[in-house]
């Protein structure tokens, strides 16, 4: 029987090599324009990869997680802003839709919200306690839902969203013979396009006077890391406006063998995160003590306050992590004590921190081990003490939950 | 520094295996862009970094499989069409074989790897682990995964 299925597997390998495609012009590769053509929308797309970790390639996989999923997050780059408040309105109320008195499918100011994605969030909201949250049909279209109000978030079909509750972010990849750049686009949670820079926005402000600030990390200028201990990623304020650019502090580096260095803020608290090639981490808070015990994972984030870390491998890591993976743990940021850890039957697919409770992202085992594709369910735990408190169904996938 | 080679001789010397590698990987449509940058990659590093590089040949499998899963996180993120490994009508054209598409469907892109090397390049455990930089552990869990995922597509 094993030899049979081993003929099968070597036979099925044969296929696949002989299904290979010629190889790109050894000019065309030198000059990256073998990116160009008919080739360039799937190039992009492979190049989406930063963009889509919020990260270089593999440069600290926390990081993502962390800017999707945390409320209020503050990074060590505030100094050109104004100071955090977290409740800039510069919504237009006009043109949105409350989702409690709808009864058909409303009109937003980008188009319309079905009545049954509506509903989906309102079950969501009041299933985990968010006031504001962010998602994704499984056809696409992104919808907010902030204080009981609906709207639809334009956004280019082919590109990694992210949000810090607030604004809505993508970012595209540009590939021509000088090498990669980035485009990134912010917009209000009611679909209004307020910033678009080069480079990859990991923040962005709304001073008084009613412009924009973006922070913004440039891989493109990063240069190579050679011998190097590390490299920092560029880091940008830019005015959304004039676009006026001045340097601020890095918040990441890279290291060589594709190794990186990240910082990440919250509440005061700082935490530094040590990014390996497979996209797993070692982070120490401000003691250098490890936040994730001897657990090597993939993705982490941070309750509000700082205090909590959960953490866990999202299933995509080439070391297999076979403890991590489908297993979700959470310790205190301080003392580094192991306050819970969840098992669950298939990778989870996201994880967040809404006040004092902590909800995990399930997908359809039958999608898993590819688990961002969809959702099934949302697993609401008690943050603190990790027990379960009940189970939300929805296909909508999260963006962020706050 | 166990074999001296310049990266465009690299490219034409490789580029076919690598190729029936990455085709493992993603899937033909992808597989000539996912080597081409795996190559660019190592030519924004500079020829010092790869003329420090050991074993050439098992660092290119292994940038590969990097671009390859950088791939993943991005799709991963994206919309369900577009994520899931769907084999378009392309790659359906290039591999006429319905149950190979259905077999690489039901694989990660590191069973796929670990498989390829595996069975067509017929590296051992402990050498697919040093192409990899991952523990032999690591590479025979992700076999007896594939194998069991592939006995019951098979």
């Amino acid at each position: 029987m094993a030899d049979r299925l081993d003929r099968r597997i070597r036979q099925l390998m044969g296929e696949l090599n002989a299904a290979a495609p010629v190889p790109h012009d050894w000019d065309d590769v030198r000059s990256g324009s073998f990116a160009e053509s008919d080739h360039v929308d799937r190039r992009s797309r492979l190049l989406l990869v930063a963009a889509a970790v919020v990260a270089v390639g593999t440069l600290v996989a926390g990081i993502a997680v962390t800017l999707r999923g945390q409320d209020r997050i503050r990074t060590n780059d505030e100094s050109p802003f104004e100071p955090v408040d977290g409740t800039t309105d510069i919504g237009a109320d006009s043109t949105t839709t409350t989702a409690p008195t709808s009864t058909t499918a409303p009109t937003t100011a980008n188009g319309a919200v079905a009545q049954s994605v509506i509903d989906s969030l309102r079950t969501i909201a009041t299933g985990t306690g968010s006031s504001v949250l962010v998602a994704q049909t499984p056809d696409g279209q992104v919808v907010a839902l902030r204080d009981g109000t609906v709207t639809s978030v334009d956004g280019p079909a082919d590109a990694f969203v992210h949000s810090d509750g607030t604004f809505v972010f993508w970012t595209l990849a540009q590939s021509d013979s000088e090498g990669i750049t980035w485009r990134s686009t912010a917009a209000t949670l009611d679909g209004n396009r307020v910033c678009e820079v080069e480079g990859r926005i990991h923040r962005l402000r709304q001073r008084d006077d009613g412009t924009f600030v973006a922070s913004t990390e440039r891989d493109d200028l990063a240069g190579d890391v050679g011998a190097a201990a590390e490299i920092p990623v560029p880091n940008f304020a830019i005015d959304c406006d004039t676009l006026d650019s001045t340097p601020i502090e890095p918040i990441s580096w890279l290291a060589s063998d594709s190794q990186s260095r990240a910082v990440t803020t919250v509440n005061g608290r700082t935490f530094t995160a040590y990014g390996d090639a497979e996209g797993n981490a070692r982070v120490v808070n401000e003691q250098a003590m490890s936040v994730n015990g001897d657990d090597y994972a993939g993705s982490h984030v941070y309750s509000a306050d700082g205090s909590q870390v959960a953490y866990g491998d999202y299933g995509v890591s080439s070391n297999g992590s076979p403890l991590t993976t489908e297993t979700m743990r959470s310790r205190d940021t301080t003392t580094g004590e192991l306050l819970w850890s969840v098992e669950f039957d298939r990778p989870f697919a996201g994880m967040y921190f809404v006040g004092d409770v902590f909800v995990a992202e399930l997908p359809p085992t039958e999608v898993a081990p590819e688990p961002y594709m969809a959702t099934e369910y949302l697993a609401v735990y008690d943050a603190p003490t990790g027990e379960f408190l009940r189970r939300v169904d929805t296909e909508l996938r999260i963006i962020y939950l706050g | 520094m166990t074999e001296s080679i310049s990266i465009e001789d690299a490219y034409r010397k490789w580029s076919r295996d690598l190729l029936g590698y990455a085709t493992a990987l993603v899937g033909p449509s992808d597989a000539a862009d996912l080597v081409a940058e795996a190559f660019s990659s190592v030519l924004r590093r500079g020829t010092d970094h790869w003329s420090a590089v050991d074993e050439p040949r098992r660092y290119l499998f292994r940038s590969v499989l990097n671009v390859a899963r950088q791939n993943e996180r991005g799709s991963s993120r994206r919309r369900r069409r577009e994520t899931h490994w769907s084999m378009p009508p392309l790659q359906q054209e290039l591999i006429a074989d319905p149950e190979v598409v259905r077999a690489l469907s039901a694989l990660s892109v590191q069973q796929r790897a670990v498989t390829f090397l595996t069975y067509w390049e017929d590296l051992s455990p402990a050498s697919v682990a040093e192409a990899l930089h991952i523990s032999e552990g690591s590479v025979k869990r992700h076999l007896a995964r594939a194998r069991n995922t592939l006995r019951e597509v098979l």
